[in-house]
């Protein structure tokens, strides 16, 4: 079965933004993973990325948090690291002049033979040559 | 309305914070209100909430949701 690695960019850019690929694109993948087609994976950081891009984006608490539930709700597999792993993640880091949160999902997506599917574009040209990553 | 008399079991600390809130002849349509607010929610896909969850929200450009994750961060 496919793998894939999602970020908080995907995720909040298929709410939050009208760009049509991404809505289409994330709703295929949402719905391959709830007829267990696919399986979707994320750090246990996604939680908190998702939930600051909802703080700073909406203005209304009891929508944010009405947002926040439904999250909560979809089928990813969440994965902790370990401490031999986050030091891997630091050296590629460093490496590809990223940040350690972003590059913890392409690790991720790396270990468990997956694609790390992501809407942030700027890491995507920093990190493409790592491989397994697509820009949605 | 019909209606069905039933007992049911609570924690001690939830009890008494419903007893706090709610005046004793309105916790039957309290509880009943709020049973049939949590039976509507498990009866909703948690694929297909998320996705009707986009039509409520909001738009933004990509790099004003990209700095909405970083924000506060830096």
């Amino acid at each position: 079965m496919k793998k894939y690695v999602i970020d908080a960019s995907l995720l909040l850019k298929f709410l939050l933004s009208e760009n049509l690929k991404t809505e289409q694109l994330v709703n295929k993948f949402l719905i391959l993973a709830k007829e267990k087609k696919i399986l979707l994976y994320s750090s246990d950081l996604l939680v908190l990325e998702v939930t600051n891009g909802l703080r700073y984006s909406l203005r209304d608490v009891n929508l944010a948090e009405e947002t926040l539930q439904k999250f909560l709700g979809l089928p990813i597999n969440y994965f902790r690291f370990s401490p031999a792993q986050i030091g891997k993640i630091l050296k590629l880091s460093y490496e590809y002049q990223t940040s350690v949160y972003d590059t913890s999902y392409h690790f991720l997506a790396k270990i468990i033979q997956g694609i790390f599917l992501t809407a942030d574009s700027e890491y995507f040209k920093k990190a493409r040559r790592f491989g397994d990553i697509q820009l949605i | 309305m019909n209606t069905q008399r039933i007992t049911i079991s609570f924690p001690n600390y939830l009890y008494e914070f419903l007893t706090k809130k709610i005046p004793p002849r309105k916790v039957s349509g309290f509880v009943a209100q709020a049973v049939e607010k949590e039976l509507l929610k498990v009866d909703q896909d948690p694929v297909e909430g998320f996705i009707a969850m986009r039509q409520k929200l909001p738009k933004f450009k990509t790099a004003a949701i990209i700095k909405a994750i970083r924000q506060g961060r830096e």
